[in-house]
């Protein structure tokens, strides 16, 4: 794909002798909001650590934006711009929501009375503004995800990988993701969505990768996919 | 048992002075030990050789060369400063690039071993002979029959300005915000762009760097001497499993609880007892709250 940003070539990931990810290969266009989806143990996080660098891939590239990325150390691949969360939020819970935020914008340079002014208003368009004193350890799970969802898009990349989302947010919570994501989108921000909300999936992604057993099942426009037998057979169940 | 004592409200003040007086010098050495772990994990067992090498650049700058002694408290926490950031740099970085996440009991290793080489190289260059000073500052003040030489007062000033300034770099600098995500969450603040091999190495160094300047405020207390570390690693390690295991506040605070324990045990009981009572309070400790007096219980299979 000539504009693809992210190009995932034949992955493999193992750990001692099972093989998380097989032979895995898909790639995402700029501004593209694509989905990962698959049952419990499909290889999803595991693709996404690849992709961040945390896990070391055993063979196969990963090309971000041309370049190769693949085993580069995750401080280079976010400063590259990739951003990401996590399943289990990783909030830093012993700090304020406004130096959760503070603590990101360093990647993008920015520092002292704009770096307050910024993280204020990212956690008031989040409906978070009140609670910007507050450690993160007092938020409820759903205000986690958004409080790592916007952390991370604050560094302003160029693609962006949320683990899960969804799970847990409240209504209102989701909402707001989703309304943020497509924003990024439409800006050109390239997002990989991993998600078992097949209710709000559809809001977000158009196209879909789905994964069984550490390998592609197939992969397509959701509508499509969610009509295959292999993938209702596998996953969706009806 | 001398319980009459208690009745004398001098006496009662010159333990209170004297307990503050040790508890902050156990609640200095306690912090680098806390701090590096509470941050990285790693437990330095090499943490008294390095109040040992500051004792001998104390002596060495302020005795030797005849700088004046708040000089030499820099030299010595400067030295130590370089000296950590070397060997995390030149030995832990690589342990934990080969190892991953199964670095930690490597790195405990490793620390052991550099103890070791430390207090030995130190017994060959330097010989068994103690080098100290009497007083690094002279005189007293006695306030209602309590004394308070004017040592302990600096050593109280140098507290608390640690302590404020650890507390001010820690919550009000950039770097200091890095440090906290990082001892969190290193994926999520790799995750960042936060450089977590230089967050590692900054910290491992100025952990280094509080042991190295406690090296050379307290000289006149504990020589320079190769095995002069032991004692101040067992004290460390007392206070670090009270207050909490990576709780670098906690650390100051057990260490002052300590102190004052050890100062009446002393001036009640003998200076026999002081021991096993403090013995006996880290047993109850690890038995009772594991994770320590004034850090978050931690739940037990």
């Amino acid at each position: 794909m000539v504009d693809s940003v992210l190009r995932v070539d034949g992955i493999q990931k193992s750990f001692g002798g099972l093989r998380a990810v097989n032979d895995v290969s898909f790639s995402a266009s700029r501004g593209e909001l694509l989905g990962l989806i698959g049952p419990n143990g499909a290889g999803k996080t595991t693709i996404f650590n690849m992709v961040s660098g945390i896990y070391r891939t055993d063979s196969g590239q990963i090309f971000f934006d041309g370049t190769d990325i693949t085993n580069r150390h995750p401080t280079r691949i976010a400063r590259w711009g990739i951003a990401r969360t996590f399943q289990v939020p990783r909030t830093f819970n012993n700090m304020t929501l406004e130096e959760n935020i503070r603590v990101a914008l360093l990647q993008v340079n920015i520092v002292d009375a704009e770096a307050t002014r910024q993280a204020c208003a990212v956690l008031d368009e989040v409906g978070l503004y009140a609670k910007r004193h507050q450690n993160a350890s007092e938020l409820s799970g759903g205000e986690r995800q958004l409080l790592q969802f916007v952390r991370a898009a604050v560094t302003r990349p160029r693609l962006m990988m949320l683990d899960e989302p969804f799970a847990g947010s409240s209504p209102g919570a989701i909402d707001c993701m989703v309304e943020r994501t497509v924003a990024l989108s439409r800006s050109g921000v390239t997002c990989l969505v991993i998600s078992h909300d097949i209710v709000s999936l559809p809001r977000v992604c158009e196209r879909v990768v789905v994964l069984l057993d550490g390998a592609v099942l197939t992969q397509g426009k959701l509508e499509d996919v969610r009509e295959d037998p292999k993938v209702i057979e596998a996953y969706l169940g009806e | 048992m001398h319980f009459e004592l208690l009745a004398h409200p001098a006496i009662v003040g010159q333990f209170i002075i004297d307990g503050l007086g040790r508890g902050v010098m156990y609640g200095l050495m306690g912090m680098g030990l806390a701090l590096i772990f509470g941050i990285m994990g790693l437990i330095n067992f090499a943490h008294g050789s390095f109040f040992m090498i500051a004792t001998y650049i104390m002596y060495f700058v302020a005795v030797h060369l005849g700088v004046p002694f708040p000089i030499g408290i820099m030299f010595a926490a400067l030295g130590l400063f370089l000296f950590g950031a070397a060997f995390e740099r030149g030995l832990i970085t690589p342990l934990r690039a080969r190892l991953g996440r199964n670095w930690l009991v490597d790195g405990y290793v490793m620390t052991i071993g550099l103890q070791i080489v430390l207090e030995n190289l130190a017994l060959i260059v330097m010989g068994p002979r103690e080098h100290g000073i009497s007083r690094l500052i002279q005189g007293r003040m006695s306030v209602s029959g309590v004394i308070l030489t004017n040592e302990r007062i600096l050593i109280f000033s140098v507290a608390i300005m640690v302590v404020a300034t650890l507390a001010a770099f820690m919550r009000l600098t950039s770097l200091g915000r890095a440090i906290r995500a990082t001892s969190e969450h290193p994926d999520a603040a790799m995750a960042m762009g936060i450089d977590v091999r230089r967050i590692y190495t900054i910290t491992f160094a100025l952990g280094s760097a509080l042991i190295g300047g406690v090296g050379g405020l307290l000289l006149s207390t504990y020589p320079a001497f190769p095995t002069i570390g032991s004692d101040v690693l067992i004290k460390s390690f007392i206070v670090v499993i009270v207050g909490g295991l990576g709780n670098v506040w906690a650390a100051m605070i057990a260490g002052i609880l300590l102190g004052l324990v050890e100062s009446f045990a002393q001036g009640i009981a003998s200076a026999g007892w002081q021991n096993s009572i403090i013995a006996a309070i880290v047993v109850m400790v690890l038995v009772f709250r594991p994770s320590g007096l004034f850090s978050k219980p931690i739940s037990r299979p």
